[in-house]
């Protein structure tokens, strides 16, 4: 049986420069990995190439071992639906409720009423966002701003989770809390999950296996 | 990027066009999913049609009498002294209907709606508001664009009705006061052929929307963000539109000689 994920020899060159090089490793379906690196390391880029919102200059990518170096918009589209994002620069959508932010990525699937109610009330309570759930995403904080982008990244109940720095800019308490959620429900769900982190300290809150970026 | 694939490079010159084009397109494929589009996309679609059309309303019938009154009192002036109300009103309708009500529509809606419509895609590129969009499954083109199509579309028509119906009112009024012609002959002259005039008219409006909406999708596109960025776009999107809409209303006339 192939990995959930492989990645190869994953390069990213931009106009300025080569932002990525050499990447490789693989992701065991119920797997957690950390990709830790420092400011510009380029972990943010690679949870972006992971997700299809930006296209590898060299390497490839294979999800249950297809290479998707040839995906369109649309094949990306269906992919993005086995997994779960949280990522810093995608954030809530600021004309919508936390709610309605939450679940969306149900509405989108054409989900009936009543899972939907289901999902939804598990997710903001899990999260522990139900004070908020009728309040615009510029009025909350960035500690909720972090649940609400996992409670949406994992309302669909994905197979794959991607999270970008979780746990970056809260004050303690938040970031254990985020993180014991994090892990409790990866485990109780036996998701595989990819986070990036920018610190030892931050790797280690979440048991996993770690990718050092350079 | 923000609504065409950031992987893409649209960024040398001659594929201007092309992007706005590939925009346009991907909004006119978007419309047949809002029937069935959830309740959030539904609802995108009543604020669209609410804020490119409605909301603009009251501004339009003051412009749009303001402008029936001056040009009854210019063509009143010139034609009325020689009691050929007749060619008085061929050319008021002419005007107002064929020329001056869409030309105003197609201002107004890139004025307002096509600005507004550049800076709130520019602004959701900046919020990583489209990347979000992707990540949930949806296509932003078919949540942000396709409403605002259908309300670029529903601004241009309706907009143009309510205001030629304002401008000639405003025009009757004019001239009945000034006993250049009455009300109920005005109206009777004008009904007369208004049809294809109208015809002619809402084409009109509805191409210079349609130009409208295409330039505000494609600035509001474009790579790159600031405040500074933003303020550069809104006012890049008023100006091509405008000089997209004048040289079609060229052509429009042309096609008429």
């Amino acid at each position: 049986m192939s990995a959930l994920l492989e990645v190869a020899d994953l390069a990213f060159v931009s106009a300025k420069a080569r932002e990525l090089d050499s990447i490789s490793f693989t992701l065991e379906r119920g797997q957690s990995l950390c990709l830790e690196g420092g400011s510009g390391s380029g972990k943010s880029l690679l949870l972006r190439l992971l997700c299809g919102l930006e296209r590898p200059s060299e390497g490839r990518i294979l999800y249950d071992g297809v290479d998707v170096r040839g995906y369109g918009e649309g094949a990306w589209r269906k992919l993005r639906r086995q997994m779960g994002v949280a990522l810093d620069g995608a954030g809530l959508i600021s004309h919508l409720t936390l709610s309605e932010n939450i679940a969306y990525p149900l509405l989108a699937r054409g989900e009936g009423d009543e899972a939907l109610s289901a999902a939804l009330e598990f997710s903001l309570a899990y999260f522990d966002l139900y004070p908020w759930r009728a309040a615009m995403p510029p009025e909350l904080p960035s500690g909720l701003v972090r649940r609400a982008l996992l409670a949406r990244a994992t309302i669909t109940n994905p197979p794959l989770l991607l999270c970008d720095t979780p746990f970056e800019g809260l004050h303690d308490e938040a970031r254990d809390d985020i993180a014991r959620a994090l892990s409790r429900y990866v485990t109780a769900r036996g998701l595989s999950l990819i986070y990036t982190a920018r610190s030892d300290a931050e790797a280690a809150l979440v048991p996993s296996a770690i990718v050092r970026l350079p | 990027m923000a609504l065409t694939p950031r992987y893409l490079n649209w960024s040398s010159g001659l594929r201007h066009a092309g992007v706005a084009l590939w925009l346009g397109g991907a909004a006119i494929a978007g419309l047949p999913g809002l029937l069935f589009a959830h309740r959030l996309t539904r609802r995108r679609v009543v604020e669209a049609l609410f804020d490119v059309a409605a909301r603009p309303l009251s501004l339009l019938t003051v412009l749009a009498a303001s402008l029936g009154a001056a040009v009854a009192f210019s063509v009143g002036l010139a034609l009325g002294v020689i009691d050929v109300d007749a060619l008085l009103l061929g050319a008021l309708r002419h005007i107002l209907t064929r020329d001056i009500a869409p030309l105003l529509v197609g201002i107004f809606v890139a004025g307002r709606s096509g600005v507004a419509l550049a800076v709130r895609l520019r602004r959701m590129a900046m919020a990583g508001e489209m990347d979000a969009l992707r990540l949930m499954g949806e296509s932003p083109a078919r949540y942000v664009l396709s409403p605002a199509l259908l309300g670029f579309f529903a601004a241009a028509a309706g907009l143009y009705l309510w205001g030629l119906f304002i401008a000639h009112f405003s025009a009757a009024l004019v001239l009945d006061a000034r006993h250049v012609v009455a009300i109920a002959r005005y109206r009777d002259l004008v009904a007369a052929a208004a049809a294809t005039d109208i015809y002619y008219g809402l084409v009109r409006a509805l191409v210079f929307g349609l130009l409208a909406f295409l330039v505000a999708a494609y600035e509001g596109s474009r790579a790159g963000g600031s405040s500074e960025v933003v303020e550069d776009s809104a006012g890049k999107t008023f100006v091509y539109a405008l000089i997209l809409i004048f040289a079609a209303e060229a052509v429009f006339a042309g096609l008429n000689a």
